[in-house]
């Protein structure tokens, strides 16, 4: 605490020192982003028995950002809150407040310099990336230090070293990396034919002695047969680019992970008494390939993506578990959807194997009527189903009057792996849906949209003895969002089991309004949210049960 | 100028290609512990929990390594919700409000197992439960350590009454101050149910050291505030054994009993003994 204080009037001083000697180029910028939850027992659907359901019944977290640039610095910190917060862990609370992050930044003639807290990434960061992601609880930065060279124009070099922000704590491990990065491209005259932009990158972690120690008293409880040693250093190495040539763009990486001991949940273990167990650390190297290749031109859009991890799993301690203590950032290969009901079931990517591709289609017939295609397929590496989705839709656009989109999803969702239900099977479902807005004027609009969510069906006939799992059974939703420009939005939507398989037939209805004027938000709403995967910028977690009253406040300056 | 500079990039990289190699940590055998501290494995659990089994199975390993030293408690708390609910096909439902009011006490997880090991919080933990991937390290930790007091316990179950008699005997080994409490749990083995184990369920699992019941308070009871080295606290119980169909089963219920010590920063338990109070005899 102490230190936040000091870190605190030192920022003042240089603010102040900064907002006295203003001669132009120097500004502030900031935001703040809050929210309240009531929590409000529902044993009904599962929200129930945590602290804040029990006894606490109030939860808040907020983040305010603060940056400010003068004469070549820039400098920022924030302040983070969490009370009672459901955010780190749904299942517990949580609670703290301090310096989340600080850095300060100055570039010196080539070279450019920053210490603190550093959010960075190497290639496409699915070897390394350091990241926010607040929905999920989820702040790697790296603490420490970053520099940054210019070689040549368009070339540039990259060195880092920190250890990983655990909230308001570090992990003990240590993380030093680095990267090399350009650009070239040619063509004749004035055209840019094609373009290239290399890059080899490397990271290596060191793990503290306490880890290794605890790691070593672990491992001398396994009998010989299951016997294996551990390292304090693991590398990863990558080699990456993208080339555009034309109307195409072709995005490639690979990377290598030297040998390090990681958790299998799945691997076969001998006890002292000769019984066998599931779950035990293996060691192994690992890699992961990616390929993205692009077609873009007039209305229509192609992208091919390609994707193989085996124990590609990277994290700051082989003990974090979960979200906690990544070092990379792997999204699921396979569409991010938006609607409620399409977005139910999510393909969590499988750090320790898996295959996958996707193809993406969007295509402009005219002005006014679009069709997209999304198919993605993703299989365990012995090429057992994990999942399987098909999208289409078609959008019409009739201009300053309405907007038509609907389409067909069906899917193919492997529960008990990407959500460890072994009660559970393979969710087949097929989501017909609509949305439609319509314009009453340049300031009314009313938007509706529907879902149905049916669980019956084998569409893909896949699941082995025909034994088809309908999780909750079928779904329906449906959104009305009404808007009076610039300021209201109110909104009402029902999602309700409709042929339920768990739980008596219950509506999950929420209901609420938003506010905005200049750079504030204001957001209230009653929520009755149903267990699942919630995903929020390409990472996945089990949420539980959510019923209460959400209020958001946003602002920028 | 940017010739030197990419010549003395690749150098570097040269040179820290050597830096790759390391001498390993060595593994050695488990060994006799130096401390007479015995440990305690509060470990939480559910029957649809698919890791479930690696803490099961790791406990059965530390206390084989550890045998008379190290004991254990698998409570299937509410709170976890449905992990720990019985399935459609489960013989029993092992959730109690003690197990509840524990996990209360010992702070939720972020998932299950998770387990305290002597309710001692070790460095770079942020709370009392850990994964069992940390609670080897633990137990030797705790087991190296000379217990602050000694903990007896005597029974006399009378099998026609299923009436059990207990008598405790706390002797302190150092002075102790703080919020000194007994617990005593009724445990039961081999209760043979459905589990989910990683992608499978396994119809007839063997249970073992489940929770059934405190004699005591779930949270303990309280001995004294204050106890000097060589004083000795005693406490008389009684308890009848529930019948129930198919557990309650008298040759497989063990007492555990342990002492705690509740102070402004730790919750630690100081000993734990455990006795198998039937006697066919």
């Amino acid at each position: 605490m102490r230190s936040n204080i000091i870190f605190v009037i030192g920022f003042s001083c240089v603010l102040a020192f900064g907002v006295q000697g203003q001669n132009g180029g120097n500004y502030f910028s900031g935001s703040l982003e809050a929210n309240g939850n009531a929590f409000i027992r529902d044993a009904r659907i599962g929200a129930a028995n945590t602290p804040q359901y029990d006894h606490q019944l109030y939860g808040a977290d907020a983040w305010f950002d603060m940056r400010y640039t003068q004469a070549g610095f820039n400098v920022g910190f924030r302040f983070d809150v969490f009370n009672n917060s459901n955010l780190l862990n749904p299942l517990d609370s949580y609670t703290g407040e301090g310096i989340g992050m600080w850095y300060i930044n100055k570039e010196i003639d080539k070279l450019d310099v920053t210490v603190g807290y550093i959010y960075d990434q190497i290639g496409s960061g699915m070897m390394f990336r350091s990241y926010e992601v607040r929905p999920l609880l989820i702040d790697n930065a790296l603490i420490g230090l970053k520099l940054e060279y210019e070689l040549f124009p368009n070339w540039r070099i990259k060195a880092f070293t920190g250890r990983q922000k655990q909230q308001f704590d570090t992990y003990r491990p240590v993380v030093v990396g680095g990267s090399f990065e350009g650009f070239v491209s040619g063509g004749g005259g004035d055209k840019t034919y094609w373009s290239l932009s290399p890059g080899i990158g490397m990271v290596n972690r060191t793990l503290d002695d306490a880890t290794v120690n605890n790691l070593v008293s672990d491992l001398r409880t396994y009998t010989p047969v299951d016997s294996v040693g551990v390292n304090y250093n693991t590398y990863a190495f990558n080699a990456f680019n993208t080339l555009s040539v034309g109307r195409f763009t072709w995005y490639a990486e690979a990377a290598y992970k030297s040998t390090e001991l990681f958790f299998d949940p799945f691997a076969e273990k001998t006890n002292w008494d000769g019984s066998t167990s599931l779950g035990k650390y293996l060691s192994s190297d690992g890699h992961l390939l990616y390929s993205s290749l692009s077609y873009a031109s007039g209305g229509l859009g192609i992208t091919l993506d390609l994707r193989q991890m085996n124990n590609f799993e990277f994290r700051i301690s082989p003990f974090s578990q979960q979200l906690q203590g990544l070092m990379n950032f792997i999204p699921p290969l396979a569409r991010q959807n938006t609607f409620r009901l399409n977005a139910r079931y999510n393909a969590v990517p499988q750090f320790l194997g898996e295959n996958a591709v996707q193809l993406d289609v969007n295509y402009s017939l005219s002005r006014n009527l679009n069709v997209s295609f999304n198919g993605s397929l993703i299989n365990d590496l012995d090429n057992n189903p994990l999942y399987r989705e098909m999208y289409f839709d078609v959008a019409y656009k009739k201009p300053r009057s309405y907007t038509l989109t609907s389409g067909l999803q069906m899917q193919l969702y492997n529960q008990r792996v990407y959500e460890l239900k072994g009660d559970a099977g393979a969710v087949q479902t097929i989501t017909p849906f609509v949305d439609f807005l319509y314009k009453f004027s340049r300031r009314h609009a009313l938007r509706v949209e529907a879902q149905y969510m049916y669980t019956g069906s084998d569409w893909t006939g896949e699941v082995k003895g025909g034994d088809v799992y309908r999780e909750f059974g079928d779904w329906m939703f449906l959104q009305a969002e009404y808007s009076i420009a610039p300021h209201w939005t109110i909104f009402a939507s029902d999602m309700y089991n409709v042929v339920p398989e768990k739980t008596e037939d219950i509506h999950y209805y929420s209901f609420g309004f938003a506010y905005s004027k200049g750079a504030n938000r204001i957001g209230l709403s009653w929520v009755k949210q149903v267990e699942g995967v919630v995903c929020t910028g390409g990472v996945c977690r089990l949420e539980p049960a959510f019923n209460g009253v959400r209020l958001n406040v946003n602002a920028n300056f | 100028m940017k010739r030197n500079l990419l010549g003395t990039f690749c150098f570097m990289a040269f040179l820290l290609s050597f830096a790759c190699e390391e001498i390993p940590p060595e593994i050695p055998p488990i060994q006799a512990p130096s401390g007479n501290k015995n440990v305690l494995i509060e470990e939480f659990s559910g029957v649809q929990c698919p890791n479930c089994p690696v803490g099961d199975a790791q406990i059965n390993n530390l206390r084989s390594l550890y045998e008379g030293r190290v004991f254990s408690i698998t409570m299937h708390p509410y709170a976890t919700q449905v992990l720990s609910a019985p399935m459609s096909d489960s013989r029993y439902d092992y959730r109690t409000d003690a197990a509840e009011a524990i996990i209360d006490y010992l702070g939720l997880p972020s998932g299950i197992p998770a387990a305290a090991v002597n309710r001692v919080q070790f460095p770079g933990q942020s709370g009392l439960l850990s994964a069992p991937n940390q609670w080897a390290g633990q137990v030797e930790d705790e087991l190296d350590k000379e217990a602050k007091a000694s903990l007896f316990l005597t029974t006399d179950y009378d099998s026609d009454s299923r009436s059990l008699e207990i008598e405790v005997r706390i002797e302190a080994q150092s002075n102790l101050e703080g919020d000194l409490r007994i617990h005593l749990g009724i445990i039961e083995d081999h209760l043979v149910d459905a589990q989910i184990d990683g992608t499978m369920k396994i119809e007839n699992y063997e249970h073992n050291h489940i929770l059934r019941d405190y004699v005591t308070g779930h949270l303990g009871d309280n001995v004294r505030s204050r106890l000097s080295q060589g004083e000795v606290w005693t406490r008389e119980y009684q308890y009848t054994v529930p019948e129930e169909d198919g557990w309650w089963v008298a040759e497989h219920l063990h007492l555990v009993g342990f002492v705690s010590n509740i102070t402004e920063d730790s919750k630690e338990v100081l000993q734990v003994t455990e006795v198998q109070f039937y006697d066919p005899e």
